[in-house]
């Protein structure tokens, strides 16, 4: 008996290595999520919430971007990207036990696609003009056909929820790993494992291995970082650079590389803005805009701003946006001898250190920013030394974001704007609204009744085609070209790509960070707890 | 005691020359930014350290010193002189004109004047200059900073209103502006002094603290209250405890200003 | 008499309200970024979209818009909050009682730390520079790093508050003590060889008593107003939270009826104060 002790003591261990993990999950979201509707969200929180407890038919892995299958086993875009056909799993069920089929599937899109209720998270779907079709080809087969081609059209369907058309708990009857169960508003939100979650793991055991989530409210950063270093919480989704450099990488800091995100700096183009005649000609000026992207020491932003954590940007795609970003065009270079030239040419001159246009105007400009974001107002320092180099002053105003929106939105009272653009996505179509010159969002101009330049009608032109173009082949030089103008005319300085700085404990297993939202808790079905909460799976 | 007055006022005194003198003493101008050297120690050249952006340290305390030490105070003045006026009136006018200030300082303790500052802000002009757009900030501060302490001081002056000295003042025939002058002023000076002293360092942290929404010193300009604004975890202050120079500045001067003032109220 | 003050603090009480709640609605709708939402500038989303949360701010007149609030709020119905999408008054009955908690907490604490020590100043000089300082530090030290510090200690906004009270009672309540050393019968007391802390007690707490209560009255609202960055710091979910997310994105509905929270809290606690006041004159005539 002696002999075969060990022996049984291995088989009890293996069998606990086996059992369930459990455990529950803490991690903060900066504010109360505004919704609870899976289909209206559009705010990060209320994002966060959506992922965790519903399904989706494709799923886009955060790791290596490809499209996976979920809830869908296999999908077929055909008639040159108008229609997209999906074919469901089996025995997938709501977390109210009811069984997915196509009707469900049907309903949610749909619903999504009603012009009348125009529901977010159909927002890409969506044709501007015709209606489409949703049809039932039997109980696990649903078809969409479209009245135009959409480029990235089955990836678009990662961030459409699907909901039950028949169950009595509406929304509340998920797909995804985890129920909601109870909301403290200002508090916390907890999530319980779902039951009927359809996923197992590769030995068939059920998912997920934690048995709940709890979202605690948390807003500020000091105290999340300090409840994180006492395994209070169990990951930091967006770290600041410092909060980064004081935990460190041996505590569980991690730098995932650029994300899609980009710090941007543009000049208010609008023409009836309420701002000096001369100084409208100075935005308006190609050269002036590329003579200022020749000032921007951009390595310095790198280094002084976000301590190495970002990347130089060249445009609008950051270099993990892999598929679309150019990787023959460059950052913009620090010239500012070029600078001063080119400047000189578009008829500046500088007297006793002051730049002036050619009709005596000295070059001062107001730059606005939205206070409270210590990265943005550090970099609007810098940035107003290196203009001051050209003779430019530069006076930087913070404002909160409502006053911020106000202006660059409605009443168009601002010079300059520093602001972030947040990379949801990894299709160019992403950014369709911000380049389209008809939208409320192309922010140097926005809501043009015609294009104004040749340039911004191009662009139109290149933004339109290739976003009704489903072949990627045939979209890439279309991007290619859009970036080329973007880069050349500079209606946007694009500065930096800030990596994705993000804070794992390490009693989290399977975590795997990742540059593309939900930065670390994407898997959360394969995510367990190890050490007090549980045995390793 | 006295010897605690005379050390507060000679450090007083030389603090606000040292500021006055910035622009000479300084070892570098204020929105320099020596980016080699940034977030370095204190050194012989930066004897207080580099921050994040390169500039030295000492020299934005120096410059930062000139614009908390003079408009804080300001701010502070209008405040406590708004609310003495106002205090002792609502103590001791007639119950109708006592009445209404009251509801006028409750009022104003209840509504949320952030938003006058906002609106404030949003008509200055956005190439306003940093120190036009700081001085609005703390004149709003002022204006807006005096409910509670005209509160206060209409509750003291009640109180002193019943007083049995001022009973005998009235009965002995002295006059209102007598009685005011002699009586009044002296025995509710204490708490005006002691209200301005306290509501000097209120300015210069609030200052950091209406930077979140946009008001406050604009970049380069350095206040104490940006420079404080570094300071918001322990951590970051056991690595580069140099970083707490502008509190203990701050501390230094505000209990100076107490211990000065509690002599000065000796004094008299 | 005490019906027809009831009576006439009721009828302030009312003016206050209504004078209150429209001054809030000016500030805010007046005030940059009304109406405006952060979500307008997400090229996610489509132009329908934007257009919508545009449309979402308040069209109506200010007086037609006060009107309805003001009928709302006579039937219990606050409106709903547009940044959380819930009924406000459901806000404030989960909130208040957590800011109720803290302030009353934080108060407790400030007044049991500060006026010992106080009084302690006032007879004991050695200690004067060092309390001082103590107190002046507390002022110094931005409200973001107490905050963290206090998490650090276990003790939220709870102690954030009372670093925001005890200062200022520390300072009024020493004030009103040291001014009570010049009066007649305490110099008669000293003049006699009473012991100094008969003196103290009896002579100068005693007597200041009834301005000292006064005070207890204004520490309500500097303490209410106290809460409002605590617990916005310290994201402890109560009213002053509520508050702040509410001025950020400019809310008005929560902030009307914070706002008449705190013009009846300022109104009883200052009214309070001022009975206090009045009777002890009363007794003294």
């Amino acid at each position: 008996m002696r002999r075969f002790s060990p022996v049984l003591c291995a088989v009890v261990l293996a069998g606990q290595a086996w059992a369930q993990t459990g455990g529950e999950l803490h991690f903060a979201i900066s504010d109360d999520p505004k919704t609870l509707d899976p289909l209206q969200v559009t705010d990060e929180p209320s994002d966060a919430i959506r992922y965790l407890t519903t399904g989706t038919l494709v799923r886009i892995d955060r790791k290596t971007f490809e499209l996976k299958p979920e809830l869908a086993e296999s999908w077929r875009v055909s008639e040159g990207g108008r229609r997209i056909s999906f074919k469901l799993r089996s025995g997938v069920l709501f977390s109210d036990g009811s069984s997915l089929d196509a009707e469900d599937v049907a309903y949610t899109m749909r619903r999504i696609l009603d012009p009348k209720t125009q529901v977010p998270a159909g927002d890409q779907l969506r044709p501007e003009n015709g209606s489409p079709t949703v049809t039932v080809l039997n109980p696990r087969e649903v078809s969409l056909l479209l009245p135009n081609p959409v480029g990235g059209l089955e990836a678009l369907f990662d961030a459409v929820p699907i909901l039950s058309s028949r169950s009595m708990l509406k929304e509340r009857a998920g797909l995804g790993p985890f129920i909601f169960s109870e909301y403290k508003p200002g508090a916390f939100l907890l999530l319980k494992r779902n039951p009927n979650y359809w996923k197992k793991d590769d030995r068939g055991r059920p998912l997920p291995y934690l048995e709940s989530v709890r979202i605690e409210i948390q807003q500020n950063r000091e105290i999340e970082m300090v409840r994180f270093r006492r395994g209070e919480l169990h990951l930091m989704s967006a770290l600041d650079v410092d909060s980064f450099d004081q935990i460190g990488t041996a505590q569980g800091a991690l730098d995932a590389g650029p994300t899609f995100d980009s710090e941007m700096l543009w000049f208010n183009q609008v023409p009836n803005a309420p701002i000096p005649a001369y100084k409208k000609k100075w935005f308006l000026s190609t050269a002036f805009r590329l003579a200022l992207s020749e000032a921007v020491q951009r390595e310095d932003i790198v280094k002084l701003v976000y301590h190495g954590r970002a990347t130089p940007a060249a445009g609008p795609f950051s270099p993990s946006a892999k598929p679309w970003a150019d990787t023959r065009l460059k950052p913009t270079a620090f010239d500012p001898e070029g600078a001063s030239r080119r400047l000189a040419a578009a008829g500046f001159r500088r007297e006793n250190g002051v730049l002036k246009d050619s009709a005596g105007n000295a070059v001062e400009f107001s730059l606005i920013t939205n206070a409270g974001n210590r990265n943005r107002a550090r970099m609007a320092s810098l940035l107003q030394q290196d203009f001051q180099r050209l003779g430019i002053k530069l006076n930087i105003v913070t404002l909160d974001m409502p006053s911020l929106v106000e202006r660059i939105n409605r009443g168009f009272q601002y010079e300059a704007c520093l602001l972030g653009l947040t990379g949801t996505h990894l299709d160019p179509n992403d950014q369709l609204n911000m380049w389209l010159s008809s939208s409320s969002d192309h922010v140097w101009n926005p809501h043009q009744t015609a294009p104004e330049t040749q340039w911004e009608a191009e662009i139109d032109r290149l933004m339109r085609e290739q976003s009704s173009t489903s072949d990627p082949v045939k979209r890439k030089p279309l991007i290619d070209r859009f970036q080329a103008i973007v880069h050349d005319q500079a209606p946007i300085i694009y500065i930096v790509h800030p990596d994705a700085l993000v804070a794992v404990s390490s009693r989290l297993g399977n975590a795997a960070p990742s540059v593309l939202r939900p930065r670390v808790f994407w898997n959360a079905e394969q995510i367990y707890l190890s050490d007090g909460s549980g045995g390793k799976p | 005691m006295k010897w605690a007055s005379r050390m507060a006022w000679a450090f007083l005194i030389l603090v606000y020359l040292v500021a006055l003198a910035a622009p000479w003493i300084a070892p570098a101008g204020y929105a320099d930014q020596f980016r080699d050297h940034a977030g370095e120690r204190p050194s012989a050249r930066f004897p207080l350290g580099v921050d994040e952006l390169g500039r030295d340290r000492l020299s934005r305390l120096l410059y930062g010193t000139r614009v908390s030490l003079f408009l804080a105070p300001v701010a502070a003045t209008i405040s406590v002189g708004l609310a003495f006026a106002i205090g002792l009136t609502a103590g001791l006018a007639t119950p109708f004109l006592a009445r209404t200030l009251d509801l006028v300082i409750d009022l104003l303790l209840s509504l949320p004047t952030l938003f006058l500052l906002l609106i404030a802000r949003a008509m200055l002009p956005l190439n306003a200059s940093p120190f036009a757009s700081v001085l609005l900030t703390f004149l709003l501060m002022g204006a807006l900073g005096w409910p509670a302490s005209a509160r206060v001081l209409s509750g003291a002056s009640r109180a002193l209103r019943g007083s049995t000295f001022l009973v005998q003042a009235r009965a002995l025939g002295c006059s209102s502006a007598g009685r005011l002058a002699i009586q009044i002023l002296p025995n509710l000076w204490p708490l005006v002094v002691a209200q301005f002293f306290f509501l000097v360092p209120i300015f210069i942290l609030a200052e950091a603290n209406l930077g979140i929404l946009g008001l406050g010193v604009s970049e380069p300009l350095p206040s104490w209250g940006s420079m404080l604004g570094e300071l918001t975890n322990p951590a970051g202050i056991s690595r580069a405890p140099w970083i707490l120079a502008p509190a203990a500045l701050l501390l230094m001067v505000a209990l100076s200003f107490h211990i000065a003032g509690k002599q000065e109220k000796a004094l008299s | 008499m005490w019906p027809s003050s009831i009576l006439r603090f009721l009828s302030r009480l009312g003016l206050g309200l209504l004078i209150g709640g429209f001054l809030t609605l000016l500030l805010v709708r007046f005030a940059p970024g009304f109406g405006v939402d952060e979500r307008e500038l997400d090229p996610a989303l489509s132009e329908a979209t934007r257009t919508r949360i545009r449309n979402q701010a308040e069209q109506r007149s200010i007086w037609r818009s006060y009107a309805n609030y003001v009928e709302g709020a006579l039937h219990g119905d606050f409106g709903t909050s547009s940044s959380l999408n819930t009924p406000v008054r459901q806000l404030l009955a989960d909130r208040a009682p957590v800011t109720a908690n803290a302030v009353a907490t934080g108060l407790a604490l400030a007044w049991i730390i500060a006026l010992p020590l106080a009084a302690l100043t006032v007879v004991w000089k050695a200690c004067e520079i060092p309390f001082m300082a103590a107190n002046v530090l507390l002022l110094c030290l931005p409200a973001g790093l107490v905050a963290v510090y206090f998490f650090l200690m276990g003790l939220p906004s709870t102690g954030v508050i009372a670093a925001g009270v005890a200062p200022k009672v520390f300072i009024y309540s020493r004030e009103m003590l040291i001014a009570s050393e010049r009066r007649p019968h305490v110099l008669g007391a000293i003049a006699r060889g009473v012991h100094p802390w008969r003196v103290l007690w009896l002579h100068r707490v005693m007597p200041a008593a009834p301005e000292v209560l006064a005070l207890l009255g204004v520490s309500v609202t500097i303490a209410l107003g106290t809460a409002i960055p605590a617990e916005a710091l310290c994201d402890s979910p109560g009213l002053g939270q509520l508050a702040w997310k509410a001025a950020v994105s400019r809310d008005l509905a929560p902030l009307l009826a914070i706002t008449w929270l705190m013009t009846v809290v300022a109104f009883t606690a200052n009214a309070f104060g001022a009975a206090v006041t009045s009777s002890q004159r009363t007794w003294r005539e």
